[in-house]
């Protein structure tokens, strides 16, 4: 070193100053390498994290998922039998064949499969054969399809069956192949791994959790009740009936007979025809009771009519025909008939109930009792089913008060009281004594036996009754016609 | 050539290190000590604290990762439980209850009585067996026309009687009518049909010697035809029906 000249010296303090800071900077450097390599880990440490967070996140929903579809398990397996039960399946389709008088033929071997449907649901197929005829095996059908284990037919093939020649009265079976493919749920051990959810049972308890479960609805199998068929014929069966010879006179008879029932249902509609002829009459002539009724006896023709043809349609009480023609000309002519009947009159109108007052009035100052209480009745019947206008309503209540007083009036003309003499006290008028009937009675004495006659009044000329809250007075000369009588308060 | 200097040391001028390498040597040392400290906060802070917090993010990330596997197990077992009822669906919805489609074609086939002049009965009726698949398929994109496939094929075979063998095509287009509904123009078809997608046209030949044993039969003249009908497909979705809490 000492050897050195000054300038080499320089060159050797500059050199080592930065060697050493090169070296140095270069550990910096690689630090800054690993530093960077360790931050890109870190970033992709934390995108990891961020991922598993998102899926860690899903935790409760899927805890409460989980939850609910094992609380609804056993309700959703009940559709499919957890095993297979093959013995018991059988001797339930002994059971169907035998209700719905099917014959067995063939039910080949078979073994439960996986179905490609879902793992743990396997599936067996059977194919069975039997004989019957359309209503047994349209009923064998129908009872496998609506058990209550899922049961479906994917196939059929039903061919007609032929009638034994030498017992045409048997009978007719048909073939029948039906495909049948029952299911149950065995999963493999293992395929549904049951992760554990810690305070299960409590969350179980959770009002929310309890309403998801009670709401459940699991799939049911649909059902169907076959149509009542007690008529019908076997569909596979040619239905045609041999040609019969057809004998003349019991062709006449049958003729005679059906006519007979054409004429009847002739002579209805004409009946009916002619009470709308006097329909129309009285229409014109506006006598509204009797247009009424006529109207109401027309309308039970008519009805009367329409059942009697329809019970003929029915029965096919008619089957020549000629006739048939003369039937279809009647329907035509009814069921024109029943179009053009204009509707009834529903509503009654003042103006109608004051023409009926009057004439009732008038009847009442007559004193013709029985003509009212005839009037009313046709009246009353009038108005049933028919709506009354407001302004109406008070004369049907003035009509029903002179109907009721019409009535009593009635009753009280009705009534026999011998009047054979009086004695009047001026003077004191409850002295006053009149012979009634034999018997010597004063104002306030009842004159029947009943005690609903009593004596208002006794006059020199005349007896003033009071009955049912009328005033009647009865000329003291014997006469039993009445006088008007007064309302009485 | 020896150079002595023979002065005594107080005389002699004094020597020291030379401004240039004095100047070298300092400058060198700042830049050692510069570099050093930014080594040492490198390495010994910056690197560390990453490390640190690497070590810290792995303990995340495993523990994180292992709630995350169990979540995709719960997945996994809903899956399951999805599949399963799926499944369970799709066999009880695809399910043609054919006791009801015979009952109402049985009804259409007799409603015509032995006396009326074009009785009907029928020789075989068919259905022939096809798969169950999951669900819907999905319509096939090369395919631009979505043509929907029936679930299945109801197949008959039968007869019709008729008084006069002109009357044939007509007597058939009223019992096609009455098998339909006629629905291109009622718009309305018939409960048997409704559920039905597809039928053939009316056909038929008039078939000779039909009798029975020999024996002359009323009405004399038969014609034979023939139907396939292609079943709508069923509604897997159970559109209409009440969806199950956790069903899809």
């Amino acid at each position: 070193m000492s050897n050195m000249s000054e300038k080499q010296l320089l060159i050797l303090t500059i050199g080592v100053a930065v060697l050493l800071t090169g070296g140095l900077l270069f550990l910096v450097y690689q630090d800054r390498e690993e530093v960077q390599s360790v931050e890109t880990e870190i970033t992709a440490l934390e995108s990891r994290l961020q991922a598993a967070e998102i899926e860690v996140r899903k935790i409760p929903k899927r805890e409460s998922k989980v939850l609910t579809y094992r609380a609804v398990e056993p309700r959703e397996l009940a559709v499919l039998p957890t095993e297979q039960h093959i013995a018991e399946f059988h001797r339930q389709l002994s059971g169907f064949l035998s209700t719905a008088g099917m014959k067995f033929q063939e039910l080949p071997e078979s073994s439960p499969e996986d179905s490609e449907l879902a793992k743990g649901i396997r599936v067996t197929r059977n194919r069975l054969k039997g004989l019957g005829d359309a209503a047994a095996i349209l009923k064998f059908m129908n009872m496998i399809e609506n058990d209550p284990r899922l049961i479906a037919v994917k196939g059929f093939k039903v061919d007609a069956g032929e009638q034994d020649r030498d017992d045409p009265e048997a009978p007719i079976l048909h073939e029948v192949e039906i495909e049948l493919e029952t299911y149950h749920y065995q999963p493999a051990k293992g395929a549904i791994k049951r992760e554990h959810i810690p305070g299960a049972e409590q969350r179980l308890e959770d009002p929310d959790m309890r309403r998801e479960i009670a709401s459940f609805q699991p799939e049911r199998p649909d059902t169907y009740v076959l149509r009542p068929a007690v008529g019908r014929r076997d569909p596979f069966v040619d239905p045609r009936r041999a040609k019969e010879e057809i004998d003349p006179e019991a062709q006449r008879k049958l003729f005679e007979s059906e006519e007979g029932t054409v004429i009847e249902l002739e002579n209805l509609y004409r009946e009916v025809t002619e009470l709308l002829e006097q329909e129309q009459a009285l229409e014109t002539q506006g006598d509204l009771f009797r247009l009424d009724r006529i109207r109401r006896v027309i309308d039970e023709k008519i009805n009367n009519l329409r059942a009697r043809m329809e019970h003929v349609g029915v029965n096919k009480a008619v089957t020549i025909a000629a006739l048939q023609a003369r039937m279809d000309v009647l329907q035509e002519n009814l069921g024109r008939l029943r179009t053009s009947r204009a509707p009834k009159d529903v509503v009654v109108t003042r103006v109608v109930a004051e023409n009926v007052h009057q004439e009732l009035k008038g009847h009442f100052e007559k004193g013709e009792y029985q003509q009212i209480d005839a009037l009313g009745q046709s009246w009353m019947s009038f108005l049933r089913g028919k709506d009354v206008m407001p302004e109406a309503q008070s004369i049907l209540d003035e009509i029903q008060v002179l109907r009721d007083r019409a009535k009593i009036l009635g009753e009280f003309a009705g009534m026999n009281f011998d009047i054979a003499g009086r004695i009047i006290d001026r003077e004191n008028a409850a002295r006053s004594v009149v012979r009634i009937n034999g018997k010597y009675l004063r104002v306030g004495d009842t004159a029947d036996d009943k005690g609903l006659v009593k004596i208002s009044e006794i006059h020199g000329d005349h007896v003033l009754f009071g009955y049912k809250g009328e005033a009647i007075r009865r000329a003291c000369d014997c006469e039993r016609k009445p006088s008007t009588g007064s309302k009485r308060n | 050539m020896i150079q002595i200097n023979l002065l005594p040391p107080e005389y002699r001028p004094r020597t020291g290190t030379p401004v240039a390498r004095f100047a070298a040597i300092v400058v060198g040392i700042v830049m050692v000590l510069s570099a050093g400290g930014a080594y040492a906060y490198t390495h010994f802070i910056e690197l560390t604290k990453v490390r640190e917090l690497r070590r810290s993010r792995e303990e995340e990330v495993r523990s994180t990762e292992m709630q995350r596997d169990r979540s995709l197990r719960l997945q996994q077992e809903i899956d399951s439980y999805e599949q399963r009822r799926t499944a369970i669906q799709t066999i009880n919805r695809s399910r043609t209850l054919w006791s009801r489609k015979l009952d109402q074609f049985f009804e259409k086939v007799t409603s015509r009585d032995v006396d009326d002049t074009s009785a009907l009965w029928l020789e075989t009726c068919e259905v022939p067996v096809k798969a169950v698949t999951l669900r819907r398929r999905r319509p096939n994109k090369k395919k631009k026309t979505k043509e929907v496939q029936p679930a299945a094929q109801f197949k008959v075979e039968g007869f019709m009687a008729m008084a006069n063998d002109a009357d044939g095509p007509a007597l058939l287009s009223e019992f096609h009518k009455e098998l339909t509904g006629d629905p291109e123009r009622t718009g309305k078809p018939t409960e048997f049909f409704a559920d039905f997608l597809t039928i053939n046209n009316p056909n038929m030949e008039i078939l000779r010697n039909r009798s029975r044993n020999k024996v002359e039969l009323v009405p004399p003249i038969v014609g034979a035809f023939s139907y396939d009908l292609g079943l709508a497909p069923p509604d897997l979705d159970g559109k209409g029906k009440k969806k199950s809490p956790t069903g899809k």
